[in-house]
């Protein structure tokens, strides 16, 4: 099993030295870099070059939704996991959209929280339902990519509670399709909010 | 006594020889008018009357047409083609479509279409052969419809109205059958199919169709007389009537026979015989014939000739002896034209025969009569201020008797004052000083001298009779006489004011009632009543105080009524006495004091309806109606009902308006004969005819702002306007609304004094009722609404007879062009557009206003939510951020004391602590989250937190698709809280409970209700023996605050199911 460099962005010394522990502790993980501020990862990403990085929300300077699409241009196959005290739908979806591939909550234990490092770094965080209602919402027929049929049903199903699990007995598949799914529709999900930027940039003569 | 006798009688018959070489006369009157009254010329060469009643004189120099009022001309305008080619008028006809022919010397035909005013000219082109054949036409007349027969001078003219083409007859003089000559004078047509026209010393007879012509010099048939010249010919119910030289010829064609009517020369006027020139039947039997030196009106009948010839002295005979043309107009009306001047006999047979005095002529002696007396049936004795006449009635003589002529009168002076006639024949005449004279029955005037005193110088006004056979005489000075015929003595009653005299010197005029009461009358004297017993005098006078007296003190006549009632004439008005006439009247009224005061005369004058306050003279008709002169004209007053029933004045035919004094007298026959100053009338009151003439109403012109319209108006500017037609033929006229002015002419066509004409009308849509007009023949109204009139006038003639048919004239004044039917719909889309703008506006303001409401509201609303969630979140991020610090640190020591069983056991605890902590404050948080406030929510996260929960736990989750709908269903924070922990509580309750593999999650939304189920397939309990502890208390009443309904079925081995029943209306569904 090979080990997963993680990078931790989090203004809270006492919680970013902890999850250091946490997470170094625990087998397959490393953690490679902490920082304090979006932009002391910035200046140090391409140094550490971390598989994973873990990225709290609010900082000092910009916010850490702020710093996605940096981060991403300094290394674009970076897992970027949202770190949040509360699963507050809009900035979740923001990042997501930005281009972060899941959120963890910060309340949770610690099983949880290497659960759903390595879930993500499989590809395919888990997805609240509200945040399935909001990225079926942003899937609009003229824009960008469009979600295939099995995508939205997984997409229906997340938003109305159900979990992967059941997700997968329901449509006699197996769980790994479903995260597959939901990977998938996270990229389309990035790919569409990218295209919205540009068009955009394209409306208001930027570009 | 015998010579005088012969004398007389010789001198009577020598009269009456005289009397017989007169013809038996009709006294006739002629009003005149010349080029002074607006005519255009005085040789009035034909006279016409339209269809609707309107006169047309032609005359040498132009065309009138005469409304009763003015002379509207026509005349030929150089340069203006729409006037008529020559003035010199010999002809004028109207056909049956208004259109007026008219034949000219020099111009040829015209024709004048009245409605329109446009003028058509028919004159001879030298150059152009099939031009019109002659410039000058004597005659038109038209046979059949639509073909004119034309007299002129170059022969007889055929000329087709709609073609306008003519044709020529000529004579021939090879030829024996043919036109004798080509001077044409006169064409008339007979129902036939002839024409017969006037030749040269003869008639010719011309078949219209065959055109074959038969000649005749004497009478057609009887072939009795010669004709000589023919002047005219009129055909007139199926006979011809012939004026020439011979005379008056009737001829019958059908019956093929002829009759003299008149032989001319039996006629001898001014020691001439009169030259036949018209001839206008008057009736079957009557003639008007005009010749050269006169008119005559011949009765077939009778074989009575009356003559007329003007008389440069008398304004009322006729202008002109040389007579060019007759008509008798609708009314009655005889028009004569003459060489000088146009003449009208309004009455042919008069109401009031005007006898008067003529300078220089014989007859009346002079222009002022003052009184009559009856000789016999014909003979009158007629006293002037200029000498006694003798009139014959039969044949309209007068003997006069002057002083000049001594030889058979004592007369001192001509100035006679009265005449009366005593019960035994006596006739007595008093004159001006020198008064008191007999008249003997050869007409012999001698003086009467009385034995016992003087009459010298003493003037007699009245001379009456009492029923004793006296003599009472009012004298002019000298107070009253009383005469006994047999003794010829007289008694004289002077003046005096204690009642023994009369109250004046002047005696004017003396009453013996039938009850013997003797009146008199004086000027400023009053009224006195004598009683011949104590030979006392009892005056009345005027007492301005008491409107109840005398009205007046200068008396001028008596009269007893057929009902004893006393009528003084005075200057001041009519009275009557009171109290009836009855023996001693003296006796009655004596009592001076109560005189003055009381109540003994009625007062009738001027503002009863009298012409006149000055009383002259008074007569009784055979219906109770008194006729009275004054100094404007005749009046006759009811008795019985004491109203005026009539006036007549000068226009009527009375002698002038001014009477004399005296000058009244009714004979045997019942005719009345009054005395003036231009002569006198005699009538008969019971066979006056008046004016009987309805007549014709008609618009005559209108005016806007004083301006006349005429029909070749065109429109120039709004303010002109056009007739489509004149005035009398239009029906209904448009005007513009800017026409503020518009003045309405009219006339009634009744020529007999038309000045009398009175009028009313009347703009429906305007005025309400008739506006009386008097004798003004226009109406002007001004600023009248736009909208649809009818202007309607009325007329009565003379006499007051209406025409209440009378002409009508649709009135449309068009509305400005702000009141049209498009400004009207401009309007309209204006307001609504208005309106509409009002209403949406008000629309506006209100959802403005709800708007702002909503958006105060949604800001009020979205603070608290951004409050909400930035306190729940702030808090949570406190809290959070503390609570993953201690779950990291109890990590890092779990890690650091895995050696430490016990010590993991704690941690272990203080771990899940933790997460029911950190859970429990994110459910709260989300339970601040007022986007989350409804059951969709809700049971969404349910669904989460289950998953989550049976995957950790191993069971298989299994729930319903959450039904969008429920989005719908709100529940607030608590209510949420409420539904979201009995949940939670049941799934952990049944994790707990016998190790279930699967738990189902239902859900039933039905209209009013939901149902959420949870089964699963664990163990189960024993409902009644397990402890309903906390945990189940718990749920029912979080259940109930609800507002639903929980109920709990489980059996042992048989699972448990959970059932929660709410109604969705309570949750605002």
């Amino acid at each position: 099993m090979p080990i997963i460099k993680i990078c931790i962005v989090e203004d809270d010394a006492l919680i970013l030295k902890s999850l250091q522990q946490v997470l170094n502790n625990a087998e397959g993980y490393s953690v490679t870099g902490t920082f304090f501020s979006a932009e002391a990862a910035l200046e140090n990403l391409k140094e550490h070059h971390p598989d994973v990085l873990l990225l709290d929300i609010d900082l000092p300077g910009i916010s850490g939704i702020e710093a996605i699409p940096k981060l991403k241009k300094l290394q674009p196959e970076l897992n970027i996991v949202m770190l949040t005290v509360h699963e507050e739908s809009d900035l979740v979806f923001s990042a997501l959209r930005q281009g972060a591939v899941g959120y963890l909550v910060k309340g949770s234990n610690s099983k949880y929280l290497l659960q759903g490092i390595s879930e993500v770094f499989e590809g395919g965080a888990p997805m609240s339902p509200s945040i399935a209602r909001q990225v079926i919402a942003s899937f609009k027929p003229t824009k960008g990519s469009v979600l295939s049929e099995r995508e939205l049903e997984v997409l229906q199903k997340l938003s109305n509670g159900t979990n992967n699990k059941q997700i997968a007995q329901d449509l006699f598949v197996s769980t790994n399709t479903i995260k597959a799914h939901i990977k998938n529709i996270y990229k389309k999900l990035h790919v569409n909010s990218r295209a919205e930027a540009v068009s955009k940039a394209i409306k208001r003569g930027w570009i | 006594m015998q010579k005088k006798l012969c004398t007389i009688f010789i001198f009577i018959s020598l009269l009456l020889f005289l009397q017989q070489s007169f013809a038996q006369q009709e006294i006739l009157t002629f009003k005149q008018s010349t080029i002074d009254d607006g005519l255009s010329q005085n040789s009035v060469t034909c006279i016409y009357q339209d269809k609707l009643g309107f006169m047309w004189f032609g005359t040498q120099d132009g065309l009138n047409r005469y409304d009763g009022y003015t002379y509207t001309q026509f005349r030929n305008e150089r340069g203006n083609p729409n006037s008529i080619s020559n003035n010199y008028i010999w002809d004028l006809y109207e056909d049956d479509d208004h259109v007026l022919w008219i034949a000219t010397f020099g111009g040829g035909l015209n024709s004048l279409d009245l409605q329109t005013g446009v003028i058509h000219r028919y004159k001879l082109n030298p150059d152009d052969p099939a031009s019109f054949p002659s410039n000058r036409l004597f005659s038109i007349t038209e046979y059949p419809n639509g073909t004119l027969w034309l007299g002129a001078n170059e022969g007889l003219i055929k000329f087709d109205k709609s073609s306008g083409e003519s044709e020529l007859f000529l004579s021939h003089k090879n030829s024996d059958k043919t036109l004798r000559d080509n001077y044409i004078g006169i064409v008339t047509a007979d129902d036939s199919g002839n024409l017969w026209l006037r030749s040269d010393s003869g008639l010719t007879r011309f078949h219209t169709k065959t055109h074959q012509t038969v000649y005749y010099q004497r009478s057609p048939y009887s072939n009795s007389v010669s004709l000589g010249n023919v002047s005219d010919i009129q055909f007139v119910n199926g006979k011809l009537l012939v004026s020439c030289t011979t005379g008056l010829l009737q001829i019958d064609p059908k019956q093929e026979t002829d009759t003299l009517l008149l032989d001319a020369s039996s006629i001898q006027m001014d020691d001439r015989t009169p030259g036949f020139r018209n001839v206008l039947p008057l009736n079957n039997k009557r003639f008007a014939i005009g010749t050269n030196i006169g008119l005559l009106i011949f009765d077939s009948k009778s074989g009575k000739i009356s003559t007329f010839q003007s008389d440069a002295t008398d304004d009322k005979s006729l202008s002109h002896s040389n007579v060019l043309s007759l008509l008798k107009s609708d009314d009655g009306v005889i028009w004569i034209g003459t060489r000088n001047g146009l003449n009208k006999i309004e009455q042919e047979k008069p109401d009031f025969i005007h006898i008067r005095n003529i300078a220089g002529k014989k007859g009346l002696s002079s222009k002022n009569v003052n009184s009559f007396m009856e000789e016999n049936d014909s003979l009158f004795w007629i006293s002037t201020t200029d000498g006694l006449n003798l009139y014959d009635k039969k044949n309209n003589s007068f003997t006069v008797f002057r002083k000049e002529d001594s030889k058979n009168n004592e007369l001192q002076t001509n100035y006679v004052l009265c005449l009366f006639k005593d019960s035994k024949g006596n006739k007595w005449m008093g004159t001006r000083s020198n008064g008191f004279y007999k008249i003997d029955s050869g007409n012999k005037i001698t003086r009467i001298k009385p034995a016992n005193a003087t009459v010298n110088k003493t003037s007699i006004h009245f001379i009456t009779e009492d029923k004793e056979g006296f003599i009472w005489l009012g004298t002019g000075g000298a107070g009253l006489w009383k005469y006994d015929v047999q003794k010829n003595t007289i008694k004289k009653y002077g003046p005096a004011k204690d009642g023994t005299g009369t109250s004046h010197s002047y005696v004017f005029t003396i009453l013996q009632d039938s009850f013997d009461n003797l009146w008199f009358g004086t000027p400023t004297g009053g009224l006195n009543l004598f009683d011949p017993k104590t030979e006392r005098f009892i005056y009345f006078l005027n007492n301005p105080e008491n409107k109840n007296s005398l009205s007046n003190d200068i008396i001028l006549s008596l009269y007893e009524d057929g009902q004893n009632n006393l009528w003084i004439g005075t200057n001041g008005g009519l009275n009557k006495l009171i109290p009836k006439l009855k023996s001693n009247m003296f006796d009655v009224l004596s009592s001076e004091k109560e005189r003055k005061n009381d109540s003994l005369f009625v007062n009738f004058g001027q503002e009863q309806g009298f012409p006149n306050d000055v009383i002259y003279g008074i007569l009784e008709d055979s219906h109770r109606n008194l006729w009275m002169s004054t100094n404007k004209g005749l009046v006759a007053f009811d008795i019985k009902t004491e109203q005026v029933v009539k006036t007549f004045d000068v226009s009527q035919g009375i002698q002038s308006n001014e009477f004399n004094q005296n000058g009244y007298y009714k004979d045997r026959k019942g005719l009345f004969y009054f005395g003036g100053v231009d002569g006198f009338n005699i009538f008969h009151p019971d066979s006056l005819v008046g004016n009987q003439f309805v007549p014709p109403v008609v618009l005559t012109g209108m005016s806007l702002f004083n301006e006349p319209v005429k029909v070749e108006n065109l429109i120039s500017d709004t303010k002109e306007v056009t007739l489509t037609k004149n005035l009398p033929y239009l029906k209904a006229i448009s005007l513009s609304w800017k026409h503020d002015m518009i003045t309405f002419n009219f006339a009634g066509l009744s020529f007999i004094s038309p000045e009398k004409n009175t009028y009313r009308y009347m703009l429906k849509g305007f005025n309400e009722d008739w506006v009386a007009a008097g004798y003004d023949r226009s109406a002007t109204y001004t600023n009248l609404d736009p909208g649809d009139y009818i202007f309607k006038v009325q007329a009565a003639n003379s006499s007051g007879i209406w025409n209440e048919t009378g002409a009508s004239l649709n009135v449309h004044i068009s509305n400005p062009p702000w009141l049209r039917w498009y400004a009207y719909l401009a309007y309209f889309l204006l307001l609504s557009g208005l309106f509409y703008l009002f209403v949406r506006h008000r629309i506006n303001q209100a959802t403005q206003k709800i708007k702002v409401q909503a958006q105060i509201d949604k800001a009020r609303t979205q603070e608290r939510e951004a409050f909400r969630k930035r306190s729940s979140r702030d808090f949570h991020d406190e809290a959070g951020t503390k609570i993953t610090r201690i779950a990291l640190i109890s990590e890092l020591v779990k890690l650091n004391t895995e050696d430490k069983p016990e010590v993991q056991n704690h941690l272990k605890q203080i771990e899940e602590n933790l997460q029911d902590l950190n859970a429990g404050m994110r459910d709260f948080i989300w339970a601040l989250d007022p986007t989350k406030d409804n059951a969709y929510e809700t049971l969404t996260r349910y669904t989460e937190f289950a998953g989550n929960f049976c995957e950790y736990a191993n069971i298989q989750f299994k729930s319903e698709p959450i039904s969008e709908s429920l989005k719908t269903k709100e529940l607030n924070m608590a209510e949420r809280r409420h539904l979201l922990m009995i949940l939670k509580e049941a799934t952990n309750n049944c994790v707990k409970h016998g190790k279930p593999t699967t738990l189902h999650f239902y859900i039933q939304h039905q209209p009013g209700k939901l149902t959420l189920r949870l089964k699963d397939n664990g163990s189960g309990f024993d409902i009644d023996q397990e402890n309903t502890g906390n945990g189940l208390n718990n749920m029912r009443e979080r259940a109930e605050a609800l507002g639903g309904a929980l109920k709990i079925k489980s059996k042992t081995n048989g699972g448990t199911t959970l059932t929660l029943t709410l109604e969705t209306t309570r949750l605002g569904n």
